[in-house]
């Protein structure tokens, strides 16, 4: 396994430098799926990988488009929308590029960000970079912008066991160059076990630079193929989440509902398109769930 | 527990085509006869139960000296089952729940193989049902039977069954610890009185006669005296002889009578919201098959717990369509501690009943010293109620609706504490609630909802799911509010009883490979009121747990299990408990890991070996830690020679981490000792068989502190750093 070797060289490089970073707040996970599996996503593979690990973007054969708005604890400026397109090369043969708008707050203060990402994969093994453009806008200031790279992986070490690792803004951008304050660094690194087409199990570690460690894990269960079933939690943020995911054909509609015991709840959509025909009869191992 | 001798494949019927699947359970049914006919009839059920690992599984460990309690009525259910096992063939799916071994999906699964095939001809055909895996099986098989020829019904005369009874047996116990402690001492002279001290002798004893036959009847007497109690004959004070005195006379299918019980008994219905018995498990390595509880009605009560039972009489009657009807009553004589001043701390309260009424329940059952007797049995409770449940025909669904009303002769005044803001006070409570149990292809869905007559509504709801041959998971959320009044409610959560908590839970066991298990919980908790040392409202935290088990091969057992709680409580401050003052909670970090492996390389010995390790860890307050080593070394000489021995050394830094340790005892003694300090411990247990009708037992236990000359305190105190305790049992069984 060359390609397990030089992940886990990429992955410990990452821990390596991790702690050469400081952080503020760290990014939330994206996508109404990846909020049901208590955002345990760093495995997953759909439009959301943009966000959530975007080296899972190889693992995409066709056209998919994402849009996805929350609202948090019920406060109108807690909303996020997001679009996210991810366009595979040649069915994938030629990788997968995707990009994502992406945008925060209100009008007194907001944040925005356009992403765009490339993602590879050779065999059970893909990796992928991505560029943000990151701006923050708040009344009476002037809005400071910058630019994060971030890099992961998404590697299927067995028929039912899947390992995926991300580092978010691994440049420590700074968004005012005159103080220290730099922007949240965050690496995942998470299992994701799929005993069967119905059944996906994740369980994820993920650490932002000055803040606990997080365990998230998540299940999601397919009683029938138009349906599935989520939960799954944080143990950082003390958030119990639950998720519904329709699916009819090529269309996706997923719903999330996040608690928290202090602040109450939140409620994620998203919905999802994914263009061209089904790819031939692939074995439902060899596809992460979608 | 004696392995299996052979094994094959476990099945996996939902992927198979279901002509193929019948084949090969056919085929494989003939194989096990043609091997079993060859080498024995049936499975050597083992004469002694090896509780360990099933302890360390369903007992969640928390500490609490009202989680011990609950523990020792779990243990003692257990007993029982283990004496009485269940016929696979006859076994309903709340039996099969109440073992806390099987989950929803495997009991689904079992009924349907029954119902399919025919009744199980062997014990190993289990190996055979969809969803049934060894390390399960392993589990399973001491508290099962196979009748070996199909089950006719017993023609005898009641009496001559009675006479005959396999389960007719008279157990005598005794038990002593051979240091003295001070309430055995002379008195010493106090502000002019002589200081109380124990009035009865330090030996403890305890008696109990049963004889059962399994679904036809049930009579026991259990007689108990505690160490320091007397032993008098004084009808004035209700006592008549030992301290506790039980008894039960328990009938079963009489016509449309399902049950019908005079005496002492228990009642578990829906969820334990308003009744509960016995059940009382927590969160522990079982993160499943422990989160639903069943629905098992009237139950002889054969404990020595002197709170939790009822005293009366009470029926279930079918009443036809598949509705039950159960009518209960009980009156019995509980102890109140009395009204004490409100600048008191929590301390055992010395003070008589007041005119008043009375300020707690006293739980420990203990009468030993002046104050101690001057409470007991000073309030009569009386409680009436009833339930109807329906089972569907297929049981799949089951609804139930219970009712209940309680009355106390005095009324229960608590003290004036922010705590008992919204605790019950009064003499009367009533309950109302319902419940409903559903299972859908592999899924269950139960709960219940409640409210007390206080206006407090408190439920919970869960779902048990097997989504696939590897993967079970289970959740459920629970919400009862801080004026719940449930006094005999015991349901899934952090305290025992359901009141001031809400939360949720998710429970997930996987298996991988086929020797190997993997478990794990999350479980997120909040107290919307004030708890005892816990001095402000809406606090809580969170709590999970990760274990594996493997079973490399039939003689190896090994496990690992981490869990972590953060809790908040009070910080320890200097702060007095003043009416008005308040102590800051902060959140307190505990881990507990536990390492264990067991190897029985012959039928004869088997090692032990356990490392624990705890620690605890409350904001900036310094980290402390916990440890405990023991080895074990278990000799069978025979069928008539048993010995189990430990020998273990602890070391903690405070009673935070303080270990506990499942310890082997004399049969239907359950003895999982709390350890703090540092030193050792070491125990011996024997057992001889006699003869077929007479067992003896013989137990020393010795601790041996090394950081302190005196262990214990007030009447309990000894001087010198050993505590020792010996005990004998003798068991005569008929048949």
């Amino acid at each position: 396994m060359r390609a397990a070797a030089s992940f886990c060289l990429i992955a410990s490089l990452l821990l390596f430098l991790a702690p050469y970073s400081r952080a503020g707040n760290e990014p939330p996970p994206t996508g109404a799926r990846a909020v049901g599996l208590g955002g345990a996503a760093v495995t997953l593979a759909d439009a959301w990988s943009l966000t959530n690990n975007v080296g899972g973007l190889g693992w995409l054969e066709r056209p998919t488009i994402g849009l996805y708005t929350d609202n948090r604890f019920g406060i109108s400026a807690f909303r996020t929308t997001s679009l996210a397109v991810a366009l595979p090369v040649r069915a994938g043969k030629g990788g997968t590029a995707g990009f994502e708008l992406a945008r925060f707050g209100d009008n007194i203060y907001a944040e925005t960000r356009a992403g765009a990402g490339y993602a590879y994969r050779q065999g059970a093994f893909s990796l992928g970079v991505k560029a943000d453009l990151y701006q923050v806008s708040a009344e009476g200031f002037a809005s400071q912008r910058a630019v994060l790279v971030s890099g992961g992986g998404l590697i299927q070490l067995r028929p039912t066991l899947w390992l995926g690792a991300y580092g978010y803004n691994l440049g420590q951008a700074r968004l005012v160059k005159e103080s220290d304050q730099r922007l949240p660094t965050q690496l995942k690194a998470g299992l994701s076990y799929r005993p069967g087409p119905k059944v996906l199990l994740n369980a994820e570690v993920q650490k932002t630079v000055d803040l606990p460690a997080a365990f998230v894990a998540g299940i999601e269960y397919a009683p029938h193929e138009l349906l599935a079933l989520r939960t799954g939690f944080n143990t950082a943020t003390e958030a119990f989440n639950f998720g519904l995911g329709l699916r009819y054909k090529s269309a996706g509609l997923d719903y999330a509902l996040g608690s928290q015991p202090l602040l109450g709840f939140s409620h994620h959509l998203g919905i999802s398109y994914t263009f061209g025909a089904a790819p031939g009869a692939a074995p439902a191992a060899e596809t992460p769930a979608q | 527990m004696k392995a299996l001798p052979i094994r094959i494949g476990p099945f996996r019927g939902r992927r198979v085509a279901r002509a193929r699947t019948r084949r090969a359970l056919l085929s494989a049914a003939l194989l096990l006869l043609l091997v079993f006919s060859a080498r024995a009839q049936e499975y050597q059920r083992p004469a002694t139960l090896d509780f360990d690992l099933l302890v360390q599984e369903l007992f969640a460990q928390q500490g609490g000296d009202d989680a011990t309690a609950s523990y020792e009525d779990l243990y003692e259910n257990l007993s029982q089952a283990f004496q009485a096992p269940l016929n696979l063939n006859a076994a309903t799916p709340d039996e099969l729940a109440a073992l806390f071994i099987l989950n929803p999906a495997q009991i689904a699964s079992l009924q349907r193989h029954i119902r399919l095939h025919g009744g199980l001809l062997s014990i190993y055909e289990l190996q055979a049902v969809p969803g049934f895996d060894l390390p399960t099986i392993y589990k399973l098989v001491p508290f099962v039977y196979v009748p070996e020829t199909t089950l006719q019904a017993d023609r005898r005369a009641f009496f001559t069954r009675l006479a005959d009874g396999d389960n007719t047996q008279l157990i005598t116990r005794w038990t002593r610890t051979l240091e003295t402690k001070k309430g055995y001492t002379p008195p010493t002279i106090y502000r002019g009185q002589p200081a109380q001290r124990y009035e009865g002798s330090p030996d403890a004893l305890y008696a109990r006669f049963r004889s059962t036959h399994s679904k036809d009847f049930s009579f026991g007497i259990t007689a108990e005296k505690d160490a320091g109690e007397r032993l008098t004959w004084a009808p004035q004070r209700a006592q008549y002889g030992p301290d506790f005195l039980s008894a039960h006379a328990v009938l079963y299918e009489r016509g449309r009578l399902k049950t019908v019980a005079v005496g002492d008994y228990q009642l578990q219905f829906g969820q334990g919201l308003l009744l509960s018995a016995g059940y009382a498990v927590g969160k522990g390595g079982e993160t499943i098959a422990t989160v639903r509880r069943p629905n098992s009605g009237i139950r002889p009560y054969t404990s020595v717990l002197e709170t939790i039972f009822l005293r009366g009489a009470a029926a279930t009657i079918r009443a036809g369509r598949g509705v039950d009807v159960t009518v209960f009553g009980s009156r019995k004589k509980i102890d109140g501690s009395g009204l004490a001043a409100a600048d008191t701390t929590d301390a055992d309260q010395s003070v008589d009943q007041g005119a008043d009424g009375f300020s707690s329940f006293s739980l420990t059952g203990f009468h030993r010293t002046a104050t101690e007797l001057a409470r007991r049995r000073n309030v009569t409770e009386t409680l009436g109620g009833a339930n109807l449940t329906y089972s569907s025909p297929s049981r799949h669904l089951t609804l139930g609706l219970t009712g209940l009303t309680t009355h106390y002769s005095a009324t229960l005044q608590r003290r004036p504490l922010a705590y008992n803001r919204y605790a019950f006070q009064g003499t009367d409570n009533s309950g109302l609630s319902a419940s409903y149990s559903w299972t859908i292809g592999n899924a269950t869905v139960f709960g219940e909802a409640g409210r007390s007559s206080s206006g407090g509504v408190g439920q919970l709801h869960g779902v048990v799911a097997s989504v696939s041959a590897r993967v079970d998971v289970a959740l459920l959320v629970r919400d009862y509010a801080p004026d719940f009044h449930s006094a005999y409610g015991n349901t899934f959560g952090e305290a025992t009883n359901p009141i001031n908590e809400r939360g949720t839970y998710f429970g997930v066991k996987v298996r991988p490979f086929s020797r190997w298990e993997m478990s794990a919980y999350y479980d997120r908790f909040r107290f919307p009121w004030l708890r005892y040392r816990v001095d402000a409202p809406n606090t809580g935290g969170d709590e999970w747990l990760v274990r594996v088990l493997y079973r490399p091969d039939k003689i190896t057992t090994l496990y690992a299990q981490l869990r972590t709680e953060r809790k908040d409580r009070d910080l320890p401050t200097a702060a007095t408990s003043a009416p008005g003052a308040f102590d800051r909670p902060a959140q307190g970090t505990r881990r507990n890991g536990v390492l264990y492996a067991a190897f029985k390389p012959s039928t004869k010995l088997e090692l032990r070996s356990r490392l624990q390790f705890s620690t605890y860890q409350q904001e900036t307050q310094a980290r402390t830690n916990g440890f405990l080593l023991a080895q074990d070394l278990n000799l069978s000489l025979g069928r008539r020679v048993a010995l189990d021995t430990r020998f273990a050394i602890f070391d903690t830094d405070n009673y935070d981490n303080r270990q506990y340790a499942y310890e082997s005892d004399v049969l239907y003694a359950f003895s999982i000792p709390a350890l703090s300090g540092r030193g050792t411990r070491a125990y011996g247990v024997l057992r001889y068989t006699l003869s077929r009708h007479l067992d003896v037992w013989l137990r020393a236990a010795r601790t041996f502190y090394r950081d302190k000359q005196d262990v214990g305190s007030g009447l309990e105190e000894i001087s010198g750093p050993r505590r020792t305790d010996v005990r004998v049992q003798v068991r005569w069984r008929a048949g």
